[in-house]
């Protein structure tokens, strides 16, 4: 078992560690840091339960090593709220019942927080193509699309540099 | 009550939203590991389907630093013998006692399990754990004629499953036309995004579990079986579920492995199941092969019905997916045959998945239906209608409530169905475009349950039972009937469940958690309406109740009525005439299911029993190995459920008839109903665009081209 050190930004906090090089981020994050929001549906990156974003971008914890993070800044669902007052995706999802178990959720938002930065279309099939790498079991799809065209719209009149 | 409600049917946000949307909620596998004690585990499973295991060799594992155990059936009294399904305290779909012997039954079957102090050592060490095997001849194929045939009497829920009414063949020789056809349904698997996964904790002789479980008063008592324990020495925490639909139904063999390494090690042991452990650790629907005749008079009166169907359990498993329950309700048919064989594999252990039979056997019935309504060349919408059963032709009983033809009537007018043409005449572009329609149904159950409610002086409430919220939106709705029964918000009431030491509840399955409930929550309302109008105001008042009563079940009662929601989906399709593929742009569902307690949660089940429906229809199949009985493609990269680009519009839209018959809030289930018609209603409609009739699921490309 072979040990390496890595130093990187969780949610704005510097976090130096030591650990197994094997472990994942997402493991990283579960269990070393206890940010249980981030979820392991599949470990294989075919579900996107475990999105967070790395340096702004969104990318699959499952697949990530932590060990190639040194140097990175990482947001995770924890790190998402300002405090009491949600980001607009969240709120959106909670106005247009989108999640059911909650499972698939925080992968989902990550996902739409990071698509709204990425240069997609406008219509309600660019988002359901851009999240389409985020599986729901529970069937919350339409909802997510709604919400998703919600939060963008809001997040556009809000920063309309962004 | 009256039929002014203030809370109930109001379209309230989910009350939970904000834990689901911050990461807040925790799972059972998000149990904190802050004291470092915890120790992981990862189970060793069989890659032979018969035989036995001749012996383990653990020397590699043995030497990884962090590793702390390897526990198997050469562990003796590890785990107490369950004489399941003689203690009628739990239901399993697997009987056998894991670890007992070391008998292997199929290619999966949990044989070890490797426990380290960190994930990943316990991965590396299961996986180099190498097991020999004493190979014994297996049977994997349906039609595997050596193997034994079982003809169960009753289903699960007690539902007879050999029928004969009237005379077969007198109604097939009175006949003008018939269709005979048999259709196929694979194996295919629950998949919720969240893996089982059981985190157990010893404290003495108390046992604490946190277990990923649809029904955690079946699992507690299911694990104090197993632990040797009193069921009041055993706790069972499971306040969020990632989602079950019959999967974390039964209480499964691997929540009893986590708790007896526990106690074997002396530490709080964490199971998470991986993906691949997910396809032979807790149930799939298994496939089906079903043989039906449809027969009727020239104006469409149905006078015989044969519905016959071949499934598949495993040795040490007992479920039997009952396909013919639809042709025993749907329709009224003098005539009726309906037989169930269940043939014995060295395959995983198959287990109820949303619409257990109903979805299977709805597929055949509605696609037979279908293919009668061309033959007789009358419009399928009125087929249904002239046939629709009017009592329950089990025992002529009247429904609580009937709109079947409404229902049909409804969903054709909103999916514009007067723009149907013949099969293969409506082209646009490079489309074939066609609509489909399909009847939908679901029994009504409803169990037992208890309940506290608790009044504080500040004028907000709580509730508490031992139910579990699968991501139905049960918090919200426990909020609502409390709010609604002491005259508060929904906002002011506390709602604490998922913990087998509050009031016991029913297992979310069957669709019945919300009417059973019902009568827990208004009986204990009641009680503590009585205490609040002799009480000073200034003190906390808490009153518990129960109902006692058990409905639905057999089809049985003694409120001579039968409760049963109906509904109708209808599907337009457009199929690439070059490239068979299929886009389903609309989806329209209209149900009765008595009263909708909350329009926005409800809404969503239905959509995403659709959904489930889609991925029936046209995507879902577990491959199995015909030589090796292995599960071909246990991941979501290989075994395909729908995405976000295969979803467009679905339409939902409600009765709304209270069913007071049935509980105090009027409601019926909704979990399966959206689920059940889907693939019927989405197969007749590839068959109106391209005049191509699949009578096995899933569609594919190449059934199309």
């Amino acid at each position: 078992m072979k040990r390496t050190t890595s130093s990187f930004e969780v949610n704005g906090t510097r976090i130096s560690a030591e650990f197994d090089t094997r472990t994942t981020l997402l493991d990283f994050l579960r269990e070393h840091l206890d940010l249980t929001g981030t979820k392991k549906g599949c470990n294989h990156g075919q579900c996107g339960a475990c999105t967070v974003m790395i340096d702004g971008q969104r990318s699959l914890a499952c697949l990530t090593l932590a060990a190639l993070c040194d140097g990175r800044s990482i947001t995770t669902i924890e790190g998402l709220a300002n405090g009491d007052k949600l980001h607009p995706v969240q709120k959106a999802l909670i106005e247009h019942d989108g999640f059911q178990c909650g499972y698939c959720t925080s992968g989902q938002i990550m996902s739409a927080v990071a698509m709204a930065k990425e240069p997609w279309g406008e219509s309600d099939d660019e988002v359901r193509e851009a999240m389409s790498g985020n599986l729901c079991r529970c069937g919350a799809y339409p909802n997510i699309v709604a919400a998703v065209q919600e939060a963008r719209a809001k997040i556009a009149k809000e920063q309309p540099d962004a | 009550m009256t039929e002014q409600t203030r809370v109930i049917g109001k379209p309230v946000s989910r009350i939970d939203g904000v834990l689901k949307t911050t990461g807040g909620a925790h799972y059972s596998g998000d149990r904190k590991s802050s004291d470092g004690a915890l120790l992981h585990g990862v189970l060793v499973k069989s890659t032979v389907a018969a035989g036995y295991i001749a012996g383990f060799d653990t020397a590699e594992a043995k030497q990884m630093p962090g590793f702390v155990r390897f526990l198997s059936y050469e562990d003796g009294d590890l785990i107490y013998r369950i004489d399941a399904p003689n203690d009628d305290s739990f239901v399993v779909n697997e009987q056998r006692t894991p670890f007992i012997d070391n008998q292997v039954h199929f290619v999966g079957q949990h044989i070890g399990l490797a426990l380290a102090e960190t994930l990943e050592v316990a991965e590396a060490a299961a996986a180099a754990i190498l097991v020999e095997y004493e190979e014994d001849s297996r049977h994997i194929a349906l039609d595997d004629e050596d193997s034994d045939l079982d003809k169960p009497d009753a289903s699960g829920t007690g539902e007879a499953l050999q029928v004969h009414r009237g005379d077969f063949d007198e109604g097939l020789a009175d006949a003008d036309v018939s269709v005979s056809a048999t259709y196929t349904t694979p194996v295919e698997h629950h998949n919720p995004i969240e893996p089982s996964a059981t985190t157990a904790v010893w404290d003495g002789d108390r046992l604490t579990v946190y277990d990923a479980t649809q029904g955690n008063v079946n699992d507690r008592n299911y694990l104090a079986a197993g632990t040797g324990l009193a069921k009041d020495q055993v706790r069972v925490l499971n306040p969020f579920i990632g989602g079950g639909f019959g999967c974390k139904g039964y209480a499964w063999p691997h929540s009893l492995i986590a708790a007896a390494a526990a106690r074997a090690t002396g530490r709080p042991v964490r199971l998470v199941l991986s993906r691949s452990d997910m396809y032979t650790s807790c149930g799939h629907r298994p496939q089906t092969r079903q043989s039906i005749t449809l027969a009727a008079k020239s104006d469409g009166t149905f006078t015989a019905l044969k519905h016959e169907t071949l499934s598949h359990r495993s040795p040490i498993g007992d479920h039997m997916e009952p396909c013919g329950m639809p042709s025993m309700v749907l329709y009224d048919c003098p005539n009726l045959v309906v037989t169930h064989s269940n043939r014995v594999l060295n395959r995983p252990s198959p287990t109820p998945m949303r619409g257990p039979g109903e979805a299977s056997g709805a597929f055949a019935l509605e696609s037979a239906v279908d293919e009668l309504a061309e033959k007789l060349g009358i419009d399928p919408v009125e087929l249904r209608k002239r046939n629709a059963s009017q009592m329950d032709p089990r025992n002529s009983r009247p429904w609580s409530t009937f709109n079947h033809p409404e229902c049909l009537d409804r969903g054709a007018e909103r999916i514009g169905w007067s723009r149907r043409k013949s099969p293969g005449q409506w082209r646009e572009g490079n489309e074939l475009v066609g609509l489909g329609v399909a009847t939908t149904y679901y029994p009504a159950y409803r169990s037992p349950a208890a309940a506290r409610v608790t009044l504080f002086p500040d004028e907000t409430a709580k509730v508490e039972i031992s139910v579990q919220d699968i991501g139905t939106g049960l918090y919200t709705i426990l909020a609502q009937m409390v709010a609604e029964k002491l005259g508060l918000e929904a906002a002011d009431v506390a709602v604490e469940i998922g913990d087998t030491d509050l009031p016991e509840g029913p297992l979310a399955g069957g669709s019945m958690t919300t009417a059973s409930v019902s009568g827990g929550v208004a009986a204990a309302c009641d009680a503590l309406q009585e205490k609040r109008a002799q009480a000073s105001g200034d003190e906390a008042i808490s009153a518990e109740a129960g109902s006692e009563e058990s409905l639905g079940f057999g089809g049985d009662n003694d409120m001579g009525k039968s409760f049963l929601s109906f509904g109708a989906i209808f599907a337009e399709v457009r199929v690439d005439k070059d490239f068979g593929i299929v886009r389903i742009p609309r989806l329209v569902g209209v149900f009765d299911a008595g009263k909708i307690l909350n329009p926005k949660t409800a809404r969503s089940q239905m959509i995403g029993g659709m959904i489930f429906g889609v991925g029936m229809a046209m995507l879902e199949e577990t491959f199995v190995d015909p030589e090796s009985g292995r599960f071909i493609n246990p991941s979501l990269g290989e075994y395909y459920v729908p995405v976000n680009a295969d979803i467009h519009d679905i339409d939902v839209e409600f009765i709304d008839e209270p069913d007071y018959d049935f509980n105090p809030f009027g409601a019926r289930g909704i979990g399966e109903l959206g689920t059940v018609g889907t693939a019927p209603a989405i197969a007749n409609a590839v068959y109106n665009a391209t005049g191509i009739r699949v009578r096995d699921l899933p569609i594919r490309l190449d059934d199309l081209m």
